[in-house]
C-alpha cells in the first residue's frame, strides 16, 4: 500500500526559547517491508540540518536554533510503500528452546535486546502478573501471538493516564497505558524470557479507507510497537495495543532498546519551563 | 649495603652500621629483573653506587633539621591551598597527602624496563578502546567475553562508530597506571585510568615543594625532570587537530570538588583556558566557547568531566545539564575529545585479568608489565576460589559508575570493607578479587623515625605519536594501620618520586619538539560568557536588594493604620510604584490600597517566593558569585557572606512589626553599600568588572522609570486643582534618593515636570536615567574596546546612544504644559489638558521602559547567550 504521510510538531514556549538543539527520529527507511518513495523535511524557524546514521542504523537529524524564538515547527512528510512480507512458516515454528540456543550463538549482536533497559525493567516486575508467559517446547511464532494478544485483552488503552516517566510497575498496576506501554510490557515479558526484542517507533493508518474498519489505535500520534527476532535472522513485528500483526498499514521509523532510543524528538533549549506541545500525524492511502 | 629506599629497618641504624653489615638483613630488594638473581650483586653494586650520594647527603643534617625541612613542606602544603582557593575541608588543605622528605629513587635500569611495559601496555589498551567501539574484532575472535563490556556502564553503546580522527590510537592520549611492587621485585599493574586520570598536579607540586624545602637533596644527583610534562601534554593534544594553532580547551566538570584544583592547575601550566560545560555552545555541527568577544571555535577538548555528563541529548540525562550536541561532534570530527568520551570502559578492573591476552592480540607482542592477579567474581569458579580465600584477598568494585562510586572513597576507609563484604555478598557481579600483595617498603620520616613503609606507584603514560612515561610518577604509602595497605587510593603520605638522569650514557636523545605553538603570542583570554553574564546579573540583584530595603524602609516609616483615607490613596501610588519596580504588576490595578499595609511592605521585602525580595535578590546574587568564585576576591566574599547572614535571620521576621524590618532594611542598605565600595575597591577593573557595572546600571535606570511611570501618571490623575506641589512626589524622590538633588537644583516645591525633568534628564543625578546611560556607553564602551569590537557593530551600544539621543530630544515643557497646572485657566480645560498630557507622560514611560528592556535583552543576545538576530522568519 502507498502512503502519505505528514508528521507535524508544533512547539508554543510561553518566553522566547534560545539555544535550542534537537535530534529527530522521523526519517522512514526503506527495509524488506517498505519503500520509501519521496521524503522532506521543512524546519521553521528555517536552519541547517545535518544528519548521521545512529548505532541502531536509524537516520538521526539534528539541528540547532541559534536565535530567539517563541514557536518551532517540524514538518516531515513522505510517501512510503508498504511491502507485505512475513517471515517464514519454519522460523515461527521453531520451538522457544530451540530458538534460545540458536540465539546464544549469536548473542553479541542481540545483547542489547535481551538486557534491561530505563523504560523496560525485567522479572522482579512481571511477577505481579503471575501469570507463565511462555513454556519452552511450543512454537516461538505461536507463543509471542499468543503475549501480543493476551495484552490487548488485559489492558486497556487509555490516553493521558500515563506519560513517558511513568513506570512499567504502574502500568502493570493499573492495567492501562497506551502504546509506548504496551511497547515496553510486551518487550519486558519477551526479554524476561530471553527472547531478543526491539522497540519501534512509526505510524499506522488510522481508517482502514476501504473498509468500514474500526479505527486503529495511534493515529494522530506516532505509534509504537515492537519486533521480535526470530530464527533466521527475521524482526518480526507486533502491535500489541491493536492485537495485530505490524502489516501493510504500519510504517516504521525508528528502532531502540525502548523509547528512549526511539524518541521522535529530543532536544533542549535555554528559557522559561512553559511550553506546549502538538503533534498532529495524518496518514492517508494513496490510490496506486 | 642497601639502599635507604628499600627495607624496614630503622634508616638511622641501618647508616650506623653500614660498616658491619656484609649479607643482605632479611626483607631486602635488589632491582627487578624478573627472576635475575644471577646478576644481583653486580646489580646492587650499581643501585648503592647510585643512591650513595643521597645516602651520604642526608646523613649531614640532624633529626631536627630533618624535621624543620618536613614543616616547611607542610607550610607549603597549605600556602598552595590558599594560592587556589581550595574549599576549606579539601585534602589538599588538610595535608592529608603528606609529602615526605625522602624522595622514592627508581634506578634507571629498572625503570628502563617500566617504561616500555606502561608504554606498551597503554598503546594496546589504546588499540583496544578503538576497537570496541567499531569492528569489536576481540569479541568475534573470543578473545574476552563480551559481557564484561556491555555490562558495564561505562560503556557508552552511542558511541560505537565514532572513529576520533585518523590513526587508531586517537582514543586515549594520557593515561595512569597504579603499580605494586612485590617482594621480588616485580612491578604489576592494580588498576588503569584510561578516562580521567588524576594525579598529575601533585606530581609537579612534589616535586616543587621538596625542591623548595630540601633543595639540598638534589645536589646529590641528576634526577630527570617532570615540569615539562604538561608542555609535551599540551603537544600531544595540539597534534590532533589538523590546525597550525588550535584552540584547546580544559572541559572541567563545574562542580566544586578536589578535581577543581588539579584542573586549573594542569590548565595554567598547559596555558589553556578552564571551561565548564555552560560555556561551551553546539552551532551547525561545531563546538564554540561563549566569550563576551563573541563564538570563538574550540578545536581541541582536554575532557576531565564524565563521559556521560556531556551530552544530555545523547546520553539522556536529566535537567539537560551538558553540551547538547558534543557527541555529534566529535563523530563528525570538528572537535577532537581526548580522553574519548567512553573511555571510562577500559577502566573495568575485569580487564586486569585479560591484560596479556588484550597486548598480544592488538601488537602481537609478550606483556613486558603484568597485573596483579585478578579474579572476576561474576565467574562462579573464580567466586569460590575468592570465598575459599577470603582472608588474602583485597576485594574492589569492578567499575566505578553510579552506585558503585559511592563506595570507594578514601574519606570512608573504614566502611569500605564492610560495603565490599555486603556487594560480594549481594551482587558478585560487581566485584573483583586481588590477592594481598605484601609490597615492597620504603623509608618515611615519621616524627623523627624513618619507618618502613609499603608504597604504591601512579605512573603517567602520554601516547600519541611519540609515547612517552613521566619520569616518576606519584608514589603513594599507607600511613598508619595496616589493614588499608595496597588501596593506593586511600593511602595518604605521598613521597616525591625519583627517576635519576644516565651520567655516562647520555639521555635517548628525544626529538626536539617542533612546537606547533612556538613564535605565536600566547593566545588571548576573552572572559567567558559565563563569568560576565553572573557578573551582570550579581549587579542587577544586588542593586535590586538596596532598591527594595531602600524604598520598603521609606514606605513603612509612614505607617499606615493612623492615616487618613486622602492620605492613604495619595501614598497608595508609591506603594504601587514600588511593588512595579520590584516586579509586582498585578497590584498596579488595584485602585484601592489594601487594608494592611505594613503587611504587605514586609512581604515584599522578606518573601522569598518574591523576585524582587531581600532573600531573593541576595540568594542569587550568591549563586552567581558561586559559579565563579575564581574571580571573586576574598574581600568581596567577606561580605557577600555578611549579606548571606543578615539574609538567613529572615525566615524569623514573619511576623515583624515596623521596627525590625525597617532595622533589616538599614543593615541591607548598609551591607550592600559596602559591598559595592569592596567591589569597586578590590576587583580587578578588566571588562568582567564593567560587566557588573552594566548590571546594576541597567536595573536601577529600569527602577527609575518603573517608578516615574507608575507613580507619574498617578499622581497627576489625582492632582487636585491649584495643588501644584503633592507630598507624593516629594516620596518618590525620596524613594529614588533624590531629594536632596531635587532641592538643590530647584529650591522650589516639587513640581511634577521638574521631577521628570531630574529623573529622565539629568546628567548628574546618580538615580537619573540620562546618568546611567552615560555610564553605560562609557562601561560597554571600555569593552567594545577591550574586545577590539566597533561600537558601530555593536546593537546594544547603538541602543543606548538612542536612548541618550532621545532622553536629550524630549520638551519637557510641552510635555508638562502649563496650561494644565496655570489655575487661571477655566476647570475644564484644564482637565483636559491635565488628561493629554498623563496620556503623553504615560507614553513616554513605557517607551522609556521598551528602550531599557532592548538594552538589556541585547546585551544578553551579544555577550551571553550569542544569539543571532533575525527578522521574524515566514510562516511555512
Amino acid at each position: 500500500m502507498k502512503f502519505c504521510i505528514v508528521h507535524h510538531t508544533e512547539y508554543h514556549y510561553k518566553h522566547p526559547a534560545s539555544e535550542s538543539y534537537a535530534e529527530l527520529r522521523i526519517c522512514p527507511q526503506s527495509s524488506s517491508s517498505q519503500k520509501v518513495i519521496k521524503r522532506k523535511l521543512e524546519l521553521n524557524p528555517v536552519t541547517l540540518v545535518d544528519d548521521y546514521e545512529d548505532y541502531l542504523g536509524n537516520k538521526v537529524e539534528f539541528f540547532s536554533i541559534p536565535y530567539r524564538h517563541n514557536r518551532l515547527v517540524v514538518r516531515a512528510s513522505a510517501e512510503v510503500e508498504t511491502i507485505p512480507f512475513q517471515p517464514p512458516k519454519e522460523a515461527l515454528d521453531v520451538s522457544i528452546g530451540e530458538a534460545r540456543q540458536i540465539f546464544h550463538s549469536q548473542m553479541l549482536h542481540l545483547y542489547p535486546f535481551v538486557q534491561p533497559s530505563r523504560h523496560v525493567p525485567l522479572h522482579k516486575v512481571l511477577a505481579p502478573l503471575k501469570k507463565n508467559f511462555i513454556k519452552p517446547s511450543e512454537p516461538i511464532g505461536e507463543a509471542v501471538l499468543r503475549i501480543n494478544s493476551w495484552i490487548y485483552e488485559t489492558f486497556d488503552y487509555k490516553p493521558g493516564t500515563t506519560d513517558i516517566s511513568t513506570p512499567l510497575a504502574e502500568v502493570i498496576r493499573r492495567k492501562r497505558g497506551v502504546c509506548q506501554d504496551f511497547a515496553h510490557l510486551m518487550l519486558s515479558i519477551l526479554r524476561t524470557y530471553e527472547l531478543p526484542a526491539r522497540y519501534v517507533s512509526g505510524y499506522i493508518e488510522a481508517y482502514d479507507p476501504t473498509v468500514t474498519d474500526k479505527a486503529l489505535i495511534g493515529a494522530t500520534a506516532s505509534h509504537a510497537w515492537i519486533e521480535v527476532y526470530l530464527p533466521g535472522g527475521y524482526w518480526w513485528g507486533l502491535d500489541p495495543t491493536n492485537n495485530q500483526l505490524a502489516g501493510e498499514r504500519h510504517v516504521h521509523v525508528a528502532f531502540g532498546t525502548d523509547y528512549q532510543d526511539a524518541a521522535p524528538l529530543k532536544g533542549t533549549y535555554k528559557g522559561a519551563q512553559d511550553q506546549e506541545l502538538e503533534v498532529m500525524v495524518s496518514v492517508k492511502r494513496r490510490k496506486k | 649495603m642497601f639502599r635507604p629506599c628499600w627495607h624496614d629497618h630503622s634508616f638511622l641504624d641501618a647508616l650506623a652500621n653500614m660498616s658491619k653489615m656484609t649479607e643482605p638483613g632479611p626483607h631486602l630488594f635488589t632491582p627487578g629483573l624478573p627472576g635475575g638473581t644471577a646478576r644481583r650483586s653486580s646489580l646492587r653494586r650499581a643501585s648503592l653506587h647510585l643512591t650513595d650520594p643521597l645516602m651520604r647527603k642526608l646523613q649531614t643534617f640532624s633529626t631536627s633539621e630533618l624535621k624543620t625541612r618536613q614543616k616547611k613542606i607542610e607550610s607549603l602544603s597549605l600556602e598552595l591551598g590558599m594560592h587556589f582557593n581550595l574549599p576549606k575541608n579539601s585534602a589538599v588543605m588538610n595535608n592529608d597527602w603528606q609529602l615526605d622528605i625522602l624522595p622514592f629513587v627508581i634506578p634507571p635500569g629498572e625503570w628502563k624496563v617500566l617504561e616500555a611495559g606502561l608504554i606498551q601496555r597503554m598503546r594496546a589498551f589504546g588499540r583496544f578502546l578503538s576497537d570496541i567501539y567499531s569492528g569489536q574484532r576481540i569479541f568475534k575472535d573470543r578473545i574476552l567475553p563480551y559481557e564484561l563490556i556491555f555490562n558495564d556502564p561505562g560503556f557508552l553503546r552511542q558511541c560505537v562508530g565514532i572513529q576520533p580522527g585518523a590513526g587508531e590510537e586517537r582514543h586515549l592520549i594520557l593515561a595512569a597506571v597504579d603499580l605494586v611492587r612485590d617482594q621480588e621485585g616485580q612491578w604489576m599493574a592494580t588498576q588503569q585510568h584510561c578516562s580521567i586520570p588524576m594525579g598529575l598536579s601533585h606530581v609537579i607540586q612534589h616535586r616543587r615543594m621538596l625542591n623548595q624545602s630540601f633543595p639540598e637533596l638534589f645536589e646529590s644527583m641528576n634526577v630527570q625532570p617532570v615540569f615539562s610534562f604538561s608542555t609535551e601534554l599540551v603537544e600531544a593534544l595540539s597534534n590532533l587537530s589538523d590546525k597550525p594553532s588550535p584552540h584547546i580547551v580544559l572541559l572541567s566538570s563545574g562542580n566544586i570538588q578536589e578535581n577543581d584544583f588539579e584542573d586549573t592547575f594542569l590548565a595554567r601550566r598547559m596555558g589553556i583556558a578552564v571551561v565548564n560545560p555552560g560555556d561551551l555552545i553546539v552551532r551547525e555541527g561545531r563546538v564554540f566557547l561563549k566569550t563576551i568577544g563573541g563564538l570563538e571555535q574550540v578545536d581541541v577538548i582536554y575532557r576531565r568531566a564524565l563521559s556521560r555528563t556531556l551530552d544530555p541529548i545523547t546520553f539522556g540525562a536529566k535537567g539537560g545539564s551538558g553540551i547538547p550536541g558534543l557527541v555529534n561532534c566529535a563523530r563528525k570530527g570538528t572537535v577532537a575529545i581526548a580522553n574519548s568520551i567512553g573511555n571510562g570502559i577500559a577502566d573495568n578492573k575485569s580487564l586486569l585479568r585479560y591484560s596479556d591476552r588484550i597486548i598480544q592480540f592488538y601488537l602481537g607482542e609478550q606483556a613486558i608489565l603484568k597485573s596483579v592477579p585478578t579474579y572476576i567474581c561474576a565467574d562462579r569458579d573464580q567466586l569460590d576460589y575468592v570465598k575459599a580465600n577470603r582472608e588474602s584477598m583485597l576485594l574492589k568494585p569492578i567499575h566505578q559508575e553510579g552506585d558503585l562510586n559511592r563506595i570507594y572513597r578514601p574519606d570512608k576507609r573504614a566502611e569500605y570493607q564492610k560495603k565490599m563484604e555486603l556487594l560480594l555478598e549481594q551482587s558478585p557481579e560487581d566485584v573483583v578479587a586481588q590477592p594481598y600483595i605484601n609490597a615492597s617498603t620504603a623509608s618515611r620520616f615519621e616524627n623523627g623515625k624513618m619507618v618502613p613503609r609499603p608504597l604504591y606507584l601512579r605512573a603517567f603514560v602520554l601516547l600519541g605519536s611519540n609515547p612517552i612515561v613521566l619520569p616518576g610518577g606519584l608514589t603513594r604509602q599507607s600511613i598508619g594501620s595496616d589493614a588499608h595497605r595496597y588501596i593506593a587510593d586511600l593511602s595518604s603520605g605521598a613521597k616525591d618520586t625519583w627517576v635519576p638522569a644516565h651520567e655516562e650514557k647520555t639521555q635517548k636523545k628525544r626529538q626536539p619538539i617542533v612546537s606547533k605553538q612556538s613564535g605565536l603570542v600566547p593566545r588571548d583570554f576573552k572572559i567567558a560568557s559565563r563569568v560576565a553574564e553572573s557578573l551582570y546579573w550579581i549587579g542587577r540583584y544586588t542593586e535590586r536588594a538596596e532598591n527594595t530595603a531602600r524604598m520598603v524602609r521609606i514606605m513603612d516609616e509612614f505607617g499606615w493604620k493612623q492615616l487618613g483615607r486622602s492620605q492613604k490613596l495619595n501614598l497608595w501610588p508609591l506603594w504601587q510604584g514600588v511593588a512595579a519596580s520590584t516586579g509586582n504588576h498585578e497590584l498596579l490595578k488595584k485602585s484601592d490600597p489594601p487594608r494592611d499595609i505594613h503587611t504587605f511592605g514586609l512581604q515584599l521585602a522578606v518573601n522569598p517566593k518574591n523576585s524582587a525580595s531581600i532573600p531573593y535578590c541576595i540568594n542569587i546574587a550568591n549563586q552567581n558569585a558561586m559559579e565563579i568564585r575564581e574571580y571573586i576576591t576574598p574581600e568581596v566574599w567577606a561580605i557577600m557572606s555578611r549579606l548571606q547572614l543578615i539574609v538567613s535571620d529572615i525566615p524569623s521576621l514573619k511576623e515583624a512589626d515596623s521596627t525590625t524590618l525597617q532595622e533589616l532594611c538599614l543593615k541591607i542598605a548598609d551591607a550592600i553599600a559596602g559591598f559595592n565600595g569592596t567591589f569597586h575597591r578590590t576587583m580587578p577593573h578588566d571588562e568582567s568588572w564593567e560587566f557588573f557595572q552594566l548590571g546594576y546600571l541597567v536595573e536601577r535606570a529600569i527602577c527609575t522609570v518603573t517608578m516615574l511611570d507608575t507613580v507619574l501618571s498617578r499622581a497627576l490623575i489625582n492632582l487636585e486643582p491649584g495643588r501644584l506641589s503633592d507630598p507624593d512626589l516629594t516620596v518618590l524622590l525620596r524613594l529614588l534618593g533624590s531629594l536632596d538633588a531635587y532641592q538643590r537644583e530647584y529650591r522650589s516645591r516639587t513640581h511634577p515636570g521638574q521631577v521628570a525633568e531630574l529623573l529622565w534628564r539629568n546628567h548628574q543625578t546618580p538615580s537619573s536615567v540620562a546618568f546611567c546611560c552615560l555610564r553605560l556607553s562609557y562601561s560597554l564602551g571600555n569593552i567594545l574596546q577591550m574586545g577590539k569590537i566597533e561600537p558601530s557593530a555593536s546593537e546594544p551600544y547603538q541602543t543606548i546612544k538612542t536612548l541618550s539621543n532621545h532622553l536629550e530630544s524630549i520638551r519637557i515643557a510641552t510635555l508638562f504644559p502649563q496650561t494644565a497646572f496655570d489655575e487661571d485657566i477655566l476647570l475644564p480645560v484644564r482637565r483636559a489638558n491635565l488628561k493629554q498630557m498623563v496620556k503623553r507622560v504615560e507614553q513616554e514611560g513605557s517607551r522609556l521602559q521598551r528602550m531599557l528592556s532592548a538594552i538589556h535583552e541585547q546585551i544578553e543576545d551579544d555577550f551571553f547567550s550569542h544569539q543571532t538576530r533575525v527578522e521574524q522568519p515566514t510562516l511555512l
